[in-house]
C-alpha cells in the first residue's frame, strides 16, 4: 500500500514537472536583434536587479526570496532566445508578464545578461576609474556633476561615455534623481538638476551620492558629498503632545480629569455629609433624652 | 517466567552487542582525546544539543561546544524605557500596491515566525477582496494602521497599549490584563489573541520581553502589529516589507516625504507617490488617521491574466 501510495507521489511529481509551458511555433524563431555590447549588458543588468532578482535571486539561481527557476542552469540556457523572449514577455503562474513594462530591446538585453552570467570570460574585464562629484549653484538651480577619469601612464584620462547614476540619503534607502541614463560627455563629465522640495536633516543638510554601477566596462565607484541644500526637517509632535484620550496618563483631557475627579468628590462630599448628619443626629438624641 | 526466558535467550547476543558498542566507544573516546590533545583549540564538543534560531527563523540544533554565551545584561529595563519612547524625529509610514499583490504570503510567512504566532494568529492578513459579483478580486495585505488617533488606545484600562512619537502603537503585554477591549475598538479588527500557549513557548521561555517586537508573546494577552520597531531602532525595514517578493511595500519616514520599496530599495518621494496613484486610506470617515496608505489595485500589469480574471 505505502509503495503505491509513494510511486502515485513519485508520478504526480514528475507529471507536474513536465507540465509543459507550450510556445508558438513563431515566436521560438523570433531573432535577437540586440547585440551583445557592455553598454546593452549594462542596460541588462539594471533591468535584472530591478524586476527579476526579487524571485530569481542574485545570482539567478532560482534562490531569490520566491520558489523559482534557475536562469543559469542548462534547462534554461539551452533554449533558443526567441523562447526565453515569448517566456518573459508573456509570463506564466507566478512570473508576470513583463511585455506591458519593458520594451523589447529591454527583455533581449536581459536575455544577452543571462547568456554572458555562465560564459563571464567572454567581455572585456572591467577598469578601475576615479570617479569625482562636486556641486554648484544656488536656489533652484543647483546641479550636481560627475567627473570620471582613468589613470594613464603620465596624468588622468577624462573617460566619455560613463554612465552615472545620482542618488540622495533617505531614511531607509538611496533615491534616484536625474535622467534614466547620465552618460558621461567628452570632457569625461556629467551633470544633474537636483530636485527641488528634498528634506534633509535638522539644518537641511543632505548627503549625494555618484555611482558607477551594474557596468560591464568599469568597476563599481561611488563618490559622495554633503550639501546645505534641502528644506531642515519638521517634527511636529503638538499631536503626540496635547492633552488627547489616547495620551498617557499624564496628559489627559481636561474635561475628563474634571468629570472623574468631580464625581469622586461628589460621593466624598455625600459621604461626609452623611457622617456629620449621624453626629448631629447623635447630639440631637442627647438633647431629647435630657 | 516467560519474560525470563526471552531475556536468557536474548542475554548472550546483547552482552556481545554492549561489549562492542563498549569497545567503539572507547576507542572513539581514545581517538578524539588524542586529536583533542593535538589541537589547541579548547572547544570540545560535549554531544549536549542546543536548540538556537539561525537568521532565517529556523530552528536548528547545534552543539553546545559551538554557542559562546554572552553576558546578558541582567536589568532589561531599558527595552521597556526605549519601547514606551520610540525614536526621536522619526514618524513611519506604510504603503501597499494593491496593484502588484499576488497573494504570496511571504510577508505573512515571515511575521508569523518573527513574532511567534500561531497560524490562526495574524499581526498581518492577506484578504482577497472582492466588492461585487462585476468586480474583480483583488488582494489586500492589512496590517495594524497604526492611527493617529487610535481607538484602540482609548479605551485601554491599564496603559498596556499606548502610542509612540514616532506614530507606532505598541502593546506591552506586561501591563495587558486581557480584557480585550482594544480587539473590540478596532475598527480594521488588526489585533488578535493569545487563547492558548503561543507558539515555541518552551524556546522563548528564558529570552527577555522586548516591548518592541512583543516576544515572547504571552498567554492571555493580546498581541498586534509592531511596524517591525526592533527593525526601524536597527535602521532596517520592517520583516514583512523585505519579504515580500513583489514589490508591495514601500516603507519610509513621513517627516522625511520618502519611502523605500523593500523589494528593489527603490526609493520614492511619498507625496508625489500618494499624488501620482491616488493613494488612500482605509475607513477615513471614522477619523483615525491611519499611518498604512493604500494604492489601488489598477493596471495589474505584473499579475498573470488567468489569475486577475480568477473569481
Amino acid at each position: 500500500m505505502k509503495l503505491i501510495l509513494f510511486l502515485i507521489f513519485i508520478i504526480v511529481i514528475v507529471l507536474k514537472s513536465q507540465a509543459q509551458w507550450t510556445i508558438p511555433a513563431d515566436a521560438s524563431q523570433k531573432i535577437n536583434n540586440v547585440e551583445i555590447t557592455p553598454k546593452s549588458l549594462t542596460v541588462g543588468k539594471s533591468i535584472f536587479n530591478k524586476m527579476c532578482q526579487s524571485c530569481h535571486g542574485k545570482k539567478a539561481d532560482g534562490m531569490g526570496l520566491m520558489k523559482s527557476a534557475s536562469l543559469i542552469a542548462d534547462s534554461l540556457q539551452l533554449q533558443k532566445d526567441g523562447v526565453i523572449f515569448y517566456k518573459i514577455a508573456t509570463g506564466k503562474d507566478q512570473m508576470p508578464p513583463f511585455q506591458s513594462i519593458l520594451k523589447e530591446e529591454e527583455i533581449w538585453a536581459v536575455i544577452n545578461y543571462l547568456r554572458i552570467l555562465v560564459n563571464p570570460d567572454s567581455v572585456p574585464p572591467a577598469k578601475n576609474v576615479k570617479l569625482i562629484l562636486s556641486g554648484t549653484g544656488k536656489g533652484n538651480q543647483r546641479k550636481v556633476t560627475a567627473m570620471v577619469m582613468e589613470k594613464g601612464d603620465s596624468a588622468y584620462i577624462m573617460q566619455p561615455d560613463v554612465d552615472i547614476h545620482f542618488y540622495i540619503k533617505r531614511e531607509f534607502g538611496l533615491m534616484r534623481f536625474g535622467n534614466d541614463y547620465n552618460y558621461t560627455g567628452s570632457s569625461g563629465k556629467v551633470s544633474a538638476m537636483f530636485p527641488t522640495g528634498i528634506i534633509g536633516d535638522k539644518e537641511g543638510v543632505v548627503t549625494i551620492y555618484a555611482k558607477i554601477e551594474d557596468s560591464f566596462m568599469f568597476t563599481e565607484t561611488t563618490d559622495s558629498i554633503v550639501q546645505k541644500w534641502g528644506k531642515p526637517i519638521v517634527v511636529n509632535n503638538e499631536a503626540f503632545d496635547e492633552r488627547s484620550l489616547w495620551a498617557s496618563r499624564d496628559k489627559a483631557p481636561v474635561w475628563l480629569l474634571l468629570v472623574a475627579n468631580g464625581i469622586i468628590l461628589f460621593v466624598w462630599l455625600f459621604i461626609i455629609l452623611v457622617i456629620v448628619n449621624i453626629f448631629r443626629i447623635k447630639k440631637l438624641s442627647k438633647l431629647f433624652i435630657k | 517466567m516467560e519474560n525470563k526466558n526471552s531475556e536468557n535467550k536474548k542475554k548472550n547476543s546483547r552482552r556481545e552487542f554492549l561489549q562492542k558498542l563498549g569497545l567503539v566507544g572507547m576507542s572513539a573516546f581514545v581517538g578524539q582525546s588524542i586529536l583533542s590533545s593535538c589541537n589547541n583549540d579548547k572547544a570540545t564538543v560535549t554531544g549536549k544539543k542546543i536548540k538556537v534560531l539561525n537568521q532565517n527563523h529556523q530552528l536548528v540544533e547545534v552543539d553546545a561546544s559551538s554557542v559562546t554565551p554572552i553576558a546578558i545584561d541582567e536589568t532589561t529595563d531599558y527595552l521597556q524605557k526605549q519601547g514606551r519612547e520610540g525614536l526621536e524625529g522619526k514618524k513611519f509610514a506604510l504603503v501597499v500596491d494593491l496593484s502588484k499583490c499576488k497573494n504570496a504570503r511571504k510577508c505573512m510567512d515571515t511575521c508569523q515566525s518573527v513574532h511567534q504566532l500561531r497560524p490562526e494568529q495574524h499581526h498581518l492578513n492577506v484578504l482577497l477582496m472582492k466588492d461585487n459579483e462585476h468586480t474583480a478580486s483583488y488582494y489586500m495585505p492589512k496590517h495594524c494602521q497604526h492611527c493617529d488617533n487610535p481607538p484602540c488606545v482609548k479605551v485601554c484600562p491599564v496603559e498596556a497599549t499606548f502610542k509612540r512619537k514616532d506614530g507606532i502603537v505598541l502593546i506591552d503585554n506586561e501591563r495587558c490584563i486581557g480584557c480585550r477591549f482594544c480587539i473590540a475598538a478596532c475598527p480594521y479588527s488588526a489585533r488578535s489573541f493569545n487563547w492558548y500557549e503561543p507558539k515555541d513557548a518552551e524556546l522563548y521561555a528564558d529570552v527577555p520581553y522586548d516591548i518592541e517586537k512583543n516576544v515572547p508573546q504571552r498567554k492571555g494577552t493580546v498581541t498586534k502589529c509592531t511596524f517591525s520597531a526592533d527593525c526601524l531602532r536597527e535602521g532596517k525595514l520592517p520583516y514583512c516589507v523585505s519579504a515580500c517578493p513583489n514589490s508591495v511595500y514601500y516603507f519610509g519616514n513621513i517627516y522625511e516625504d520618502s519611502v523605500t520599496n523593500g523589494t528593489s530599495g527603490e526609493t520614492v518621494v511619498l507625496s508625489k507617490l500618494l499624488a501620482e496613484n491616488a493613494g488612500y486610506r482605509l475607513m477615513e470617515d471614522l477619523g483615525t488617521a491611519p499611518s498604512v496608505y493604500y494604492l489601488p489595485p489598477k493596471d495589474r500589469t505584473l499579475i498573470p491574466v488567468d489569475e486577475s480574471s480568477k473569481s
